[in-house]
């Protein structure tokens, strides 16, 4: 169980309504302090308004955002100040330089010294691009710049929406470093919005998945795949006998054969009982290997077919 | 004044400082005011007409005529200007996603509305200093300095000193008359998030409030009712209209700064209760 001091960004039943619309419904979050946070969902899931009602943008129909245990309503200036963020799209003054860019968010961020400008261009690669104009960045240079300007103030939470859009594989892998490092060398905790599902699983340790506006499922991300279905593959003996023993067990789905044995989706702790029916029923087993759900695959179960309205059954692992 | 003010108002004044935009809108309105001067001493007549009876009446033959023509300008172009200029002010940013940068950090929204308000305002002087400094420039160069005479008989109808204090109250005037229709842009800036809708917006709502300066009962109370009055007073010396006349100075100020502080609220308020999407 965390602690409220170990929450870094909190939502209570946050919920934004367009009309009849419901774009987010009653979305309790919760980001651990100094954790890479992953914030998934397929596209129109209600991602990026949740993200701009925690920063201030729009006004939440009902419920709180709080960060640091600073309630965004009541005092928007003190809780904006622990956030550095980008909000889909890195934005920025075309006809001034990187440099000249970072220096007037600094002005407007305020205490944020030139010595510091310089160490965000030098951490995000782009100090020898600084005195471009922007408008002749291109958008991984663009996504670099966004990075630095939300690392400007030394936040506590850096959100970053859709963080590796634009950039080249090389590109995204310096930025995973990236993130990466912050999180473990500097503290900082990141909360990433990002379809790109091998990305979130390469960086993130705790993700949560929205749906039409709910949450569907939240927790670290070992535990979520660990608590889900593997997908098993034995090797037997006698492929009659082991396809009619399996065929009898009412916990497997997605049975097939492969070369020399059969696969089979089942969940993690059936897996022995696999074994014994084989082995009971008369049939040798020499391989038997479950392989983890990826991320992927967990995704796409949570998100496919599950009703708006409804909101879905809401999975939270180490609950 | 606030200094997280003052550093948003400096942060928008940078801005400005690099944009093309704000120099073309000077050089526009500066080369109208020296064009206008120009054409006075060229073609007088054609001037005459263009600004109804205003600074070449005289036989194009008065300084004073000339500095009516800067204030012609900041009448009409740069009213025009200032309505594209303002009306881009806030949908800009709002449609370029700068907007989204700077309010994700802690910036109040009626501090940003401030900043904005409190630049247009610096913009406005400047333009206002600059047309004047050009129009008097124009006129000593094309018509000399010195008492206002007139060519028939000779007699000083308005001396240098004179016609300086009253050009100080016209651009005086000028600069409140442009500042109002500035915040009219900017209100009309915070409702609307696309630039270009914002400014064709700003234009096209500005000429029925300045039709309703036409009816009598909303006469005294609309500012465009006020728009020409410095201009008039430049006028009244450039065509020797009457040395009687005077100007309704308190109805401007008034209605000017009521409705300036009027601009100003609407924009805090919708600004303040505005999703940015």
């Amino acid at each position: 169980m965390e602690k409220p001091q170990d929450i870094i960004l909190r939502t209570e039943n946050l919920s934004k309504r367009y009309g009849e619309r419901w774009a987010v419904r009653d979305l309790n979050l919760s980001i651990p302090r100094g954790d890479v946070f992953g914030f998934l969902g397929p596209n129109g899931a209600g991602k990026t308004t949740t993200i701009r009602m925690a920063l201030g943008l729009i006004a939440p129909t009902s419920g709180n955002v709080y960060v640091n245990g600073v309630d965004m309503r009541k005092s928007p200036m003190d809780a904006l100040g622990m956030v550095g963020a980008i909000v889909e799209t890195p934005a920025f003054y075309g006809y001034l330089t990187g440099r000249e860019n970072l220096r007037l968010l600094a002005r407007v961020s305020g205490g944020v010294s030139d010595g510091r400008v310089e160490e965000t261009l030098l951490l995000v690669g782009l100090s020898n691009r600084a005195d471009d104009k922007v408008k002749g960045y291109s958008q991984g240079m663009r996504q670099r710049l966004g990075i630095a300007q939300a690392l400007l103030s030394e936040p506590e939470l850096v959100v970053l929406d859709e963080p590796t859009n634009g950039l080249d594989p090389s590109g995204m892998r310096e930025i995973r470093e990236l993130i990466r490092s912050l999180a473990g060398e500097r503290g900082i905790t990141i909360f990433i919005s990002s379809h790109l599902l091998g990305e979130v699983e390469a960086v993130c340790r705790h993700v949560a998945i929205i749906n039409h506006g709910s949450l569907v499922a939240q927790g670290p991300v070992e535990e979520l795949l660990r608590r889900e279905s593997v997908r098993l593959d034995v090797e037997v003996s006698d492929s009659a006998a082991a396809k009619a023993i399996l065929g009898g067990l009412g916990f497997i789905s997605e049975l097939a054969g492969i070369d020399g044995g059969f696969s089979m989706r089942l969940h993690m702790d059936r897996v022995a009982e696999v074994n014994r029916a084989l082995v009971t029923g008369g049939v040798d087993v020499s391989s038997l290997t479950p392989n983890a759900v990826s991320l992927e695959e967990f995704f796409l179960e949570q998100t496919e077919g599950v009703s708006g309205d409804s909101g879905g059954v809401r999975k939270e692992a180490g609950a | 004044m606030n200094t997280r003010l003052w550093t948003l108002t400096k942060v928008e004044l940078y801005k400005l400082s690099r944009q093309k935009f704000s120099y073309l809108i000077v050089a526009f309105l500066m080369f109208n005011a020296v064009l206008v001067g120009l054409g006075s001493r060229i073609f007088p007549r054609i001037l005459a007409a263009m600004s109804g009876g205003g600074g070449a009446a005289f036989d194009g033959y008065t300084f004073a005529s000339v500095i009516a023509s800067g204030t012609f300008s900041s009448a009409g172009a740069g009213t025009i200007a200032m309505l594209a200029f303002s009306g881009a002010m806030v949908a800009s940013e709002t449609d370029s996603g700068t907007l989204k940068n700077i309010l994700v950090r802690p910036v109040g929204r009626g501090e940003f509305i401030g900043a904005k308000a409190l630049a247009l305002f610096i913009y406005c002087l400047v333009i206002v200093v600059l047309m004047g400094v050009f129009s008097v420039a124009s006129g000593a160069i094309f018509y000399g300095m010195g008492d206002l005479s007139l060519v028939e008989t000779g007699e000083v109808y308005r001396t240098a000193p004179e016609m300086f204090a009253n050009m100080l109250v016209a651009f005086g005037m000028d600069l409140l008359s442009i500042y109002t229709v500035g915040l009219m842009g900017l209100m009309l800036s915070t409702m609307i998030n696309n630039t270009g809708w914002a400014v064709i917006t700003s234009l096209v709502v500005y000429f029925p409030v300045m039709f309703l300066k036409n009816f009598d009962l909303f006469s005294p109370w609309v500012f465009t009712s006020y728009m020409d009055l410095g201009q008039n007073i430049l006028r009244e010396m450039a065509q020797v209209k009457s040395k009687s006349w005077t100007p309704d100075i308190y109805g401007f100020i008034a209605v000017n700064a009521l409705t300036s502080a009027a601009f100003i609220t609407a924009s805090l308020v919708v600004f303040k209760r505005k999703d940015i999407q």
